[in-house]
């Protein structure tokens, strides 16, 4: 049978790994890929600079790599997708990816978020964050100005605005919070749900300039008041949203044309 | 009417390393051995009743038997583990701070015999094993830089400095 075969073969003297070689660059790929799997971008980017097996490793797979990048992103609590891992990341943490049993931000959210937010030009990030918790408010609280601002834009926008997308109850504390004059919060994308709740203490605020709506197609029950704050002068007009693409198809408007669109 | 009961010891296997060391281990411990489950099972060495000194013993030529040793005390204890549902696991987020405090004073041992435990499992198809030493290795690992990794691991840097400079560029926004 196999089993006394095998059984009859003496391993003495079959090679195997001696103790002292047994180290990380000794492991195969998907080994490597198992213990890479849960690291942040961060420390696989370190990894990368210790040895060209590593860098190697990661160069091969450079799908997965896209993919773990995505998975570190997701243990901050953040959702990303990427078209380039080192030129554009989009991130996400909104209502349409969030898991609710992941409101607490990790500690070291923070510090990598900032690490992100310095690096990232204006036309490189898309970075929508969403506030949804107290947390997040604190989070975005804790940010600088220059900070907040490089984070918080949309890559079709060339304005030099702040951009802030979130919740009605997010956005109200922000706006209650200490450092919205430093941030200079001119415009504000929100859900056309929430808008209500929240332009009179948008139009309220001195520094908000523009308080445009994102204007999903099937939101159709909004249009009444959102075409009522653009006609007040609340409003800029905003094309509908294409919420599925990267190039998300929100603008902000300054011309009238966008209002047959409304 | 009284039967004589008969007392059943629990079914043993037999392993043999790699160094010719055989070990006698409980069917129902090694059963979380993907290989050696499926071995037994194909062999249908389950059905055989055959006394353990009797018993072919099953060879694992990638397996030492220090390592083997290591990876039927983890067995042992995790012998009432409820089975692992792989696509759960799957979809689970990958987190390291969840290693087992038994596994984690287990697991604390010098780096070459975690990494042969590592392969060991991985040989052996022991999920749970190999999912906590990964982890173990992978909190060595997280908040290093690339020179605290090497000293670390003991990895010689062979890069020249033009090429770290590259790979420094390429990821330029990780950098502080």
């Amino acid at each position: 049978s196999v089993l006394s075969a095998s059984a009859s073969f003496s391993y003495s003297n079959r090679p195997s790994i001696p103790y002292e070689k047994m180290s990380l660059l000794i492991l195969p790929d998907e080994l490597l890929h198992k213990i890479v799997a849960p690291l942040s971008y961060f420390d696989i980017h370190s990894l990368m600079l210790v040895s060209r097996r590593l860098y190697n490793f990661m160069g091969k797979f450079d799908g997965e790599k896209k993919h773990l990048e995505c998975l570190k992103l997701e243990s901050c609590g953040w959702r990303a997708t990427h078209s380039n891992p080192f030129v554009q990341i989009k991130l996400y943490s909104d209502q349409y990816h969030y898991n609710r049993s992941r409101d607490l931000l990790p500690p070291f959210a923070l510090k990598e978020l900032r690490r992100i937010a310095r690096w990232f030009t204006f036309d490189s990030v898309d970075f929508r964050v969403g506030l949804r918790t107290p947390q997040h408010v604190a989070l975005f609280h804790s940010l600088t100005s220059v900070e907040a601002k490089k984070m918080h834009v949309c890559d079709n926008f060339n304005g030099f605005s702040t951009l802030v997308y979130g919740n009605a109850t997010a956005l109200s504390a922000i706006m209650d919070g200490p450092k919205m004059s430093e941030l200079k919060l001119e415009t504000i994308i929100l859900r056309p749900d929430e808008i209500l709740s929240l332009y009179e203490k948008a139009v309220a605020s001195t520094h908000m300039k523009r308080f445009s709506l994102m204007l999903g197609q099937d939101k159709v029950d909004f249009l009444l008041p959102a075409i009522w704050g653009i006609q007040q002068g609340y409003f800029n007009a905003a094309v509908p949203a294409d919420t599925t693409t990267t190039k998300r198809g929100v603008e902000i408007c300054s011309t009238t044309d966008h209002l047959s669109t409304l | 009417f009284l039967f004589p009961i008969k007392m059943t010891s629990p079914r043993m296997i037999k392993l043999t390393s790699n160094d010719d060391k055989t070990f006698e281990v409980e069917r129902d411990v090694i059963k979380q051995s993907v290989t050696v489950n499926t071995l037994i099972t194909d062999l249908n060495m389950d059905d055989e009743d055959v006394s353990v000194e009797n018993q072919m013993a099953i060879p694992l030529p990638n397996v030492d038997a220090a390592t083997l040793e290591m990876v039927i005390t983890w067995c042992k204890q995790h012998r009432e583990d409820p089975p692992r549902n792989e696509e759960e696991e799957e979809k689970k987020e990958k987190r390291t701070d969840d290693i087992p405090e038994w596994d984690k004073t287990f697991l604390d041992v010098e780096q070459s015999v975690l990494f042969a435990l590592i392969l060991a499992a991985n040989y052996m198809d022991i999920k749970g094993l190999l999912d906590n030493c990964c982890k173990t290795v992978a909190n060595m690992i997280k908040g290093k830089t690339p020179d605290e990794i090497r000293k670390h691991f003991n990895i010689k840097n062979d890069f020249t400095p033009e090429e770290e400079e590259q790979i420094r560029k390429e990821n330029a926004w990780c950098e502080d």
